[in-house]
């Protein structure tokens, strides 16, 4: 009876150490904080020497703009926007009670019982804590999630290379992104959303302040400090002249934000009023036509197959990359290993994903990754899709043209992608 | 009262009690969440049913309940006397070895492949009504799906037929984790998956079907309420499985029609909100 008791201890002690290990690890974690940018800074070290003798900025140089961007921008518990900007007011742009509820852990506020930590709840896991797209599921999804650091963006109704509008960012969370790992959050409460647009702003303010403090790195001579504190009791003047680079770079990106403007789509032609209501019948003598007109720009003046393909399976050029890996890959490489080379050689150990070519869109299965709606596809074709090769065609197309495009593109998920000769026969009737 | 006096022998009776907690527990449990306002389990006994064949599925889940009930009890109690019983402390005897009840044995198999078969026999109707009684057409064809759902990692793609009552076609109204349907009609759905495993679960409506990808499927109910529910995804299905949550909206066939119709209007907007809305609803 005895052994059998101390048994029960033994086991008792085991399951309490146990929970102490698991409470003690949980306390113990360090808070979450943002990654630096080691990719754009190895980029510019490339630029500043040659690729294969790249220049190298000091870790003091890579500190010292990690401490001014946690001045400016705080840390993912406590996120600051900057003050003292003389053209842009930073909450006009991103609502300071949005990011309070986008930040920090996942939980609520002790007293008002607002939510937190909403962009780790729902975002962090693909988009990363710092908005890299490097979050922990980042590495199974194709395409990869999104890195906000750039600020570029495709899916928008803003002109061609500026920056979303809120309602654009707004309803890719509602709509989600079809075709990729983007789902919808339509069921999130209203200002749950807004602030999460609000956060993922914040980060792309704060990855593109970061980029342009390092490229400032590159006017510097070798080893100086973008914000040396000891120069400011020996050289007053030079070190308010840092400063003022720092706010100026800070706030053209804040003003790059705050000029963006919707792209003018003319209404479409009167046609299209004919023929797109319930009764659009593809086959009619009058969508026949326009449907010719469409094909031909997508094979002629538009020059659509060059990535697309002929028949607009999305199998023409299928080797280029997008504005977020080119600048890890090598394009005039002749085999993937050789264009691959410069991430295997340099980014690689940084983390960054594998650069994968971006693939251009089949356009006969219906999905469509900015939204189905005319609106959408006519801005696609006359704006251009933001850090894609799919060209801002604005000035070359009219807007008859391009409202025909969009017409011809509809129609694909509806039509064979080929008639081989020797099919049609099967339509003919049998002989009597 | 001897227990109190015997020491370690305790122990023997007082882990005989605790056996006796689980069916005493087991039933108050049940009991507590089955009554209408007891404040800790509010709210989680069955959700509201709002499907008219959903009662099917109901019955039969309580009937099942009941029966598993009257078994724990009844094995719960049993273990407990023998534990109490047969407490080594309290027993001097030495232990006599039986070789087995050849009677015994025989009711223990016999009764459950009964009870079993019971269910099997019981359960058809329900089966029958949520499984192959489809609704019909006027002209006794069977009807067509309102709309298509495809489960995808991680969201409910959902697309109606339109007017022409077809899907895969042009006149299609596209929508994401929104599921609206009529009131007071058989709405039939076709359901499948995108890519892999999940499950169609709408909890008021009483109906969970898994999605296995290429294998289309078509699931039907009526709902006699409106309102707006859940719809969720009742299988494991990746690590974003707890994001695949939708609302299923039931309304009047007029509101229906006007939703469908804003949803098709501005699935073919070619020029942009007015600027004076701001962030749309």
């Amino acid at each position: 009876m005895r052994t059998r008791i101390h048994h029960l201890r033994t086991w008792q002690l085991t399951l309490l150490f146990g929970m102490l290990l698991g409470v003690s690890s949980g306390c113990f974690s360090p808070p979450a904080d943002f990654q630096f940018n080691w990719v754009y800074l190895a980029v510019q070290e490339q630029q500043l020497g040659t690729p294969d003798d790249p220049a190298a900025f000091s870790d003091e140089q890579r500190r010292n703009v990690a401490e001014i961007l946690q001045a400016t921008f705080g840390t993912p518990q406590d996120p600051r926007l900057p003050g003292g900007l003389e053209d842009a007011n930073p909450e006009d742009l991103v609502n300071l009670y949005g990011l309070r509820l986008a930040a920090g852990p996942v939980g609520h506020d002790k007293v008002t019982r607002e939510p937190r930590g909403l962009y780790r709840q729902h975002c962090a896991h693909c988009h990363g804590v710092t908005g890299d797209g490097m979050g922990p599921t980042a590495g199974f999804l194709n395409p990869y999630p999104r890195d906000y650091r750039p600020g570029m963006y495709k899916f928008k109704l803003t002109k061609s290379t500026q920056k979303p509008s809120k309602a654009d960012l707004l309803r890719t969370l509602r709509e989600g992104i079809p075709g990729t790992a983007m789902p919808s959050f339509l069921v999130l409460p209203e200002d749950e959303l807004s602030a999460l647009v609000d956060y993922v702003i914040y980060l792309s303010l704060r990855g593109e302040v970061e980029r342009e403090l390092i490229s400032l790195l590159s006017g510097l001579e070798e080893g100086a400090l973008l914000l040396d504190p000891r120069q400011k009791s020996t050289d007053s003047e030079g070190y308010g002249e840092s400063t003022a680079l720092v706010k100026e770079s800070i706030q053209n990106v804040f003003m790059s934000w705050s000029i963006s403007e919707p792209a003018v789509i003319p209404a479409p032609p009167a046609w299209w009023q004919t023929l797109n209501n319930e009764q659009l019948d593809y086959s009619s003598a009058e969508a026949v036509e326009v449907h010719d007109r469409g094909l031909a720009l997508f094979r002629g003046k538009a020059g659509c197959i060059s990535c697309h393909g002929e028949t607009a399976l999305g199998d023409g050029n299928v080797s280029n990359y997008d504005k977020w890996t080119e600048q890890m890959v090598d394009a005039k490489g002749r085999t993937e290993e050789d264009r691959l080379e410069p991430y295997r050689t340099t980014f690689q150990k940084y983390g960054a994903l594998l650069p994968r070519p971006i693939r251009p869109r089949n356009l006969r299965q219906g999905v469509y990754r900015g939204g189905r709606r005319p609106i959408d596809l006519y801005h696609r074709i006359s704006q251009g899709i933001n850090g894609t090769p799919m060209p801002n065609q604005e000035q070359t197309l009219t807007a008859e043209e391009i409202w025909s495009l969009v017409f011809y593109v509809r129609s694909l998920p509806f039509e064979h992608a080929s008639r081989p000769a020797g099919v049609r026969n099967l339509d003919r009737e049998r002989p009597n | 009262m001897h227990v109190a006096r015997e020491g370690e022998k305790q122990v023997g009776r007082f882990w005989s009690l605790l056996f006796l907690m689980v069916p005493v527990l087991g039933v108050l449990v049940f009991v507590f969440a089955a009554s209408p306002d007891s404040k800790p389990f509010l709210d989680h006994w069955l959700p509201l049913n709002i499907n008219e064949q959903g009662y099917v599925i109901d019955d039969l889940f309580m009937f099942i309940l009941y029966l598993t009930g009257v078994i724990l009890i009844v094995t719960g109690v049993v273990l407990f006397r023998f534990l109490w019983k047969y407490d080594a402390g309290r027993n001097s005897e030495p232990v006599k070895y039986v070789h087995g009840s050849h009677t015994l044995e025989i009711i223990w198999s016999i009764l459950p492949a009964i009870t079993l078969l019971f269910i099997a026999i019981y359960q058809m109707d329900a089966w029958a009504e949520h499984k192959m009684r489809r609704p019909l057409l006027e002209d006794g064809s069977l009807k067509p799906a309102l709309a298509q759902v495809t489960a995808r990692q991680f969201e409910w793609r959902i697309r109606y037929a339109g007017p022409d009552e077809q899907i895969g076609t042009p006149d299609d109204i596209h929508v994401v984790n929104e599921l609206h349907v009529p009131v007071d009609e058989d709405v039939v759905l076709q359901i499948q998956s995108e890519d892999v495993l999940h499950s169609f679960f709408l909890p008021n409506l009483r109906i969970k079907q898994d999605l296995v990808p290429g294998m289309r499927q078509f699931t039907w109910f009526h709902a006699n309420q409106g309102g707006i529910y859940d719809l969720v995804c009742a299988e494991l299905c990746g690590w974003g499985h707890y994001k695949m949550r939708g609302r299923l909206v039931v309304e009047s066939r007029e509101d229906f029609d006007a939703w469908l119709s804003e949803m098709a209007a501005e699935q073919e907007r070619t020029q942009p909100e007015p600027a004076a809305d701001g962030e749309d609803e």
